[in-house]
């Protein structure tokens, strides 16, 4: 860092050959400060305030839910009146027994890959359309999708379901002015997004591939910019068409781009709670749990159960480390540590 | 009155389960904290939604409490609303988190085992043995509020639920007189969907089971019973299926209910207090519409017609009797965590005096729990209670006073809404139906779901 | 002027057809363009103007983009606050209180941090990295499961403070990782030309490197920002009922769960909640597009 010119302790000669004369003493900011230079502890000092609060905020709570998920932790446990109880592995034996915690998962796998599959290509294709534009139009483009982007989450979700509610939303009545032969028609008149798993989670997915998708669009736009111009010219003058320009020329530089938000994609969509809490309508629909959602309610509704829900947590955490490493990996090798 | 005679069955069922009737004494006292001190502030949950002519009614009462117990005249009473469908989140939350407790809390009547044995509310024995209101309750009402021996809140009013309809509709339809079997009741909301187009025949959402069990015990079954301390779930038992078909073909064979209510209770959304199957019947989209009299004060203030309003009871499979309904009501209770618990009692003896819970049933069209004033004959002079009156001649409460009912139902799990979802949405109905009946007798007996 | 052959057209011809063609071209693209800005753009307006509507016209058949007859009842209601007790102001005063406080605090710490990483090499510097970037992936509807009794025990449920610790210290892995970009970009030589003229290292800190990180600071502050102003998650769970203290993401839901059909309520509320980032966001877009790019993508 930074080399400064502060005094240095010793003594004062001089030049006429006196005997030299006892340094004053150093303060304690300038012994301090040799002591850290000495002992090269400066960056550890910078570290500490976030250290203290990642420690204490997240990295505590994480071993309390691993420590939580082998105990009965209830109620009567949280105000006191019964001490915790150590059982062992029987949270993870009862959930693997139970067909709602295999239809929670199985919701949130699916819905996860539909997603990302979805907020990737349409963020790619948006990309791509941003790369041609006029600098106008990209702008005023790149600017309607930040607004998509920006839109917090809990109004996106009541807007969207207001837009699927049945009396009055647009969709339905869309849905139901198309004719036969794109599967529109009167059936569409009345129905409801919200009750039960199919359509909730089609719901879910616009929303979230309309939210998702610019943050993709920008950092494809972005990637592209890097990417010269001659790759794309000598490709096209020996023939070759746009897809196949895509696949050999833009998507093989764009792979670690795309390593990198593919995995952010499925952290972030796998993960997915507030919009679910409020297309399903909060706690009350049991059969549209996710797995964040089961768990959450585990934990939330009368009788709480903690300890049961710790273990839930526990698993779903494993699940995104798991695809953590992935994205860690890909990161360090883009240079993260660099 | 008959609800004094289905109170009976209520303690009947009760001393078989070992809870002790009214008037033994019970050993334990409840830890008295403050009875000397004036709490500056005393919060009382009410469930529902703020009506005005409730807060009129509070505030009288607060005035009478301020004046009978001159020691409380400075203690502020603030009323709190909370929609029904999320007391038990908001219950956990307050004592999970110790803050923003209420002092006297309103509960379902089906709460009150449930929520005494969670301990979400305290032991009120002393107080209640103590009280010159005591002798008059309906004993049923009160054994409900016993479990072991104590009390942990008091009957504050009952209600019973019916079907709403409009008089002008049912003439214009050609309908001369109510339904009174199911195949009726069929043919009579067709007739009204044909006579009005565009609206629907009769809610049959999923997520109101109080409602639901009449068409149940309509056809002679029974939701769950209870021997020797166990319960067995019937949900698969030939009368049950019979009943869960027929509300069911009720969306899917006759479409007399619209997709959207699959995943409602009657008032929508699970949380809201407003936009579902009542605000359509009280704009006139809905034909006929299951709930008690206290939703007059849910319905829309700009509701179409309230003077033909009219209630006819839930009819039973073959008629000619009505099909029979849960007596249900609310019950006041203190909290546990309620630092002032005999001011809290103190404010409860003044809202359920004789007095002031026959005002208050009349007020929003439920019962006082006081014997002699049922009897009295207190709705004359409202003509659509008169399908209410008759239907609580025929009141009935098991299975919903099991210990853990409330968790079964709308607590945690919502065993048989969820199973009238699925089988609304197209799932097959004996595995699913067996899967929730051995759900419900799981949850039922240990109060989880394993 | 070429004599035109039987079959090939002449170069002005030619001209023409590819002229023509890549303004045919891109029209196409500019068509498209603008039909992805409509399509992305529609749930906003369609908040907006169902904002505006009165009840009567909520339902209507068909549905109509604009209102027939504008209304300001549902803002009225929405900030008047009826259905919960309180005003707007109130949880606009939380939410920005809670967010403009956990931003400044996560960017200092991330800030301190990333000088640290960036100009000091150090025995623990990967391993504080990788714990970052794990840290940045575990997921909040599992962690409020042990800060909920943890901040039982600590006394601080239904308190702002609680959550504006909570906030900080999950926004500190993103902002450090983008600030740490910043702080890297600024040249050594400067500081260290800075210290042989005599300055300290906090004159260094304040004079050079600071002016110079400030864009970057302004970039991390808005993701910061956003982060906590929409955080839904740990204000739910912490707030609990004490609606006094609720910050804006819980009116609107409440606002939503409670009033059903309420919808010109519901949109109302959304607005008022949704329209200051929006606004922001357009101002400062280039800006971020900017910070983006540059510190976001790498990492």
């Amino acid at each position: 860092m930074v080399r400064t010119a502060h005094g240095q302790p010793g003594s004062v000669s001089d030049p006429a050959g006196r005997p030299p004369r006892p340094a004053p003493p150093l303060s304690f900011r300038q012994r301090s400060e040799i002591w850290i230079r000495r002992h090269r502890v400066a960056p550890y000092f910078l570290l500490l305030p976030s250290l203290v609060l990642i420690a204490g905020l997240v990295l505590w709570p994480a071993a309390q839910i691993a420590e939580l998920s082998f105990q009965n932790y209830g109620l009567p446990q949280l105000v006191g009146t019964v001490p915790t109880q150590w059982v062992g592995l029987s949270n993870y034996s009862q959930i693997l027994h139970d067909p709602e915690f295999w239809l929670s998962l199985r919701l949130s796998v699916f819905s996860a890959v539909a997603m990302v599959v979805l907020t990737l290509v349409v963020g790619t294709l948006v990309g791509l359309l941003l790369n041609r534009l006029g600098s106008k139009m990209r702008a005023f483009v790149a600017a309607v999708a930040t607004l998509a982007w920006a839109t917090p989450t809990v109004s996106a979700s009541v807007i969207f379901v207001w837009l699927a509610t049945p009396d009055g939303g647009v969709v339905d009545w869309f849905l139901s002015k198309l004719p036969p032969w794109l599967d529109g028609g009167a059936k569409w008149a009345g129905f409801s997004w919200t009750n039960s798993a199919l359509p909730a989670y089609t719901l879910l997915t616009v929303l979230v591939v309309w939210t998702g998708f610019p943050f993709i669009a920008i950092s494809v736009l972005a990637g592209l910019r890097t990417i010269p111009s001659e790759l794309h010219d000598s490709a096209r003058v020996d023939g070759a068409g746009p897809w196949r320009i895509f696949w050999r020329v833009t998507y093989p530089l764009l792979r670690p781009i795309f390593r990198v938000l593919f995995l952010l994609s499925i952290i972030w969509d796998f993960g997915v709670f507030t919009q679910v809490y409020i297309v399903i309508g909060e706690l009350g629909q049991r059969d549209m749990y996710n797995l964040g959602i089961y768990e959450y309610s585990t934990a939330f509704t009368l009788p709480p159960a903690y300890g049961l829900a710790s273990a839930l947590a526990f698993i779903l955490t494993i699940i995104l480390l798991i695809i953590t490493v992935g994205y860690v990996r890909a990161s360090v090798r883009q240079g993260a540590l660099q | 009155m008959k609800v004094t005679r289905s109170a009976t069955a209520i303690c009947a069922a009760l001393a078989l389960a070992g809870a002790a009737a009214a008037g033994c004494g019970s050993s334990s006292s409840p830890a008295s904290s403050g009875s000397g001190a004036a709490p500056a502030k005393l919060t009382v949950w009410r469930m529902g939604a703020s009506v005005p002519s409730q807060v009129t009614w509070m505030n009288g009462v607060v005035a009478q409490f301020h004046k009978q117990f001159p020691q409380y005249k400075k203690t502020k009473v603030n009323v709190v609303w909370v929609p029904w469908t999320v007391r038990t989140t908001d219950w956990n939350n307050a004592l999970a988190s110790g803050k923003n407790a209420p002092d006297i809390t309103e509960l379902g009547n089906t709460d009150t085992p449930t929520e005494a044995s969670l301990g979400v509310i305290a032991n009120v024995s002393s107080y209640v043995n103590s009280w010159s209101g005591k002798s008059g309750l309906v004993s049923g009402m009160l054994a409900n509020d016993n479990q072991n021996g104590n009390y942990y809140a008091v009957p504050w009013f009952g209600g019973v639920r019916a079907v709403w309809y409009r008089t002008d509709q049912f003439t214009k339809a050609g309908i001369s007189s109510p339904p009174k079997t199911w195949a009726d009741l069929v043919t009579d909301a067709q007739k009204l969907m044909k006579t009005f187009p565009g609206t629907y025949g009769i809610d049959a959402i999923t997520n109101d089971t109080n409602a639901f069990a009449s068409f149940v015990w309509g056809a002679g079954g029974t939701i769950a019973t209870e021997s020797h301390g166990t319960w067995t779930g019937d949900l698969t038992s030939p009368a049950d299926l019979t009943a869960i078909k027929y509300y069911v073909s009720l969306y899917r064979t006759y479409h007399l209910s619209p997709s959207k209510y699959i995943g409602q209770t009657e008032l929508g959304n699970v949380g809201a207090t407003a936009g579902g199957a009542n605000t359509d019947f009280g704009l006139g989209k809905l034909d006929m519409y299951i709930d008690g009299p206290w939703a007059t004060a849910t319905m829309p203030a700009n509701s179409t017609d309230k003077s033909n309003w009219a209630s006819f009871p839930i009819p039973s499979e073959n008629g000619p009797n009505p099909a029979p309904v849960f007596s249900g009501g609310s019950d006041l209770g203190v909290f546990a965590t309620s630092k002032y618990k005999q001011a809290d009692w103190d404010l409860i003896s003044v809202m359920d005096n004789t007095t002031n819970s026959t005002s208050f049933a009349k007020l929003q069209g439920f019962f006082p729990p006081y014997s002699a004033k049922i009897s009295s004959g207190i709705y004359t002079g409202q003509p659509y209670m008169s399908g209410f009156a008759t239907a609580a001649l025929n009141g009935q409460t098991s299975p919903f006073n099991a210990k853990n009912w409330a968790t079964a139902d709308n607590g945690k799990y919502y065993i048989i809404p969820d199973m009238l979802k699925a089988l609304m949405n197209g799932a097959p109905l004996q595995s699913t139906v067996s899967s929730a009946n051995a759900q419900l007798q799981t949850v039922l007996n240990t109060g989880t779901e394993s | 002027m070429t004599i035109r052959a039987a079959k090939t057209p002449s170069r002005t011809v030619r001209a023409h057809r590819r002229f023509w063609t890549s303004r045919t071209r891109r029209a196409g693209l500019n068509l498209l363009g603008l039909l992805v800005a409509l399509i992305t753009l529609f749930p906003i307006l369609w908040m907006i103007s169902t904002a505006f509507k009165p009840d009567t016209e909520w339902y209507s058949l068909t549905p109509h983009p604009l209102p027939a007859h504008p209304t300001l009842s549902n803002f009225r209601s929405v900030i008047d606050g009826n259905v919960i007790g309180w005003p707007y102001w109130t949880f606009l005063k939380n939410s920005l209180f809670v967010t403009l406080v956990s931003v400044a605090a996560s960017s200092a710490v991330a800030l301190l941090a990333a000088i640290a990483v960036a100009r000091f090499k150090f025995r623990f510097r990967s391993t504080y990295l990788i714990m970052l970037l794990i840290v940045q992936m575990l997921p909040q509807q599992a962690l409020v499961i042990a800060l909920f009794i943890d901040f039982r025990s600590l006394n601080l449920l239904d308190s702002l403070v609680g959550l504006i610790l909570v906030y900080t210290a999950f926004a500190v892995p993103v902002t450090f990782l983008m600030l740490r970009n910043f702080v890297a970009a600024v040249p050594r030589e400067l500081e260290e030309a800075a210290a042989i003229d005599g300055a300290g290292p906090y004159r260094v800190f304040w004079r050079i490197l600071l002016p110079l990180v400030a864009p970057g600071l302004v970039a991390t502050s808005v993701f910061a920002f956003v982060f906590a102003y929409n955080e839904f998650i740990f204000a739910l769970t912490f707030l609990g009922t004490d609606t006094a203290k609720f910050t804006l993401p819980l009116y609107v839901q409440y606002f939503y769960g409670r009033n059903g059909a309420n919808w010109g309520g519901i949109m109302a509320a959304s607005t008022l909640f949704t329209i200051p980032v929006l606004a922001f966001f357009l101002i400062i877009q280039r800006r971020l597009a900017a910070g983006l790019l540059s510190g976001a993508v790498k990492g």
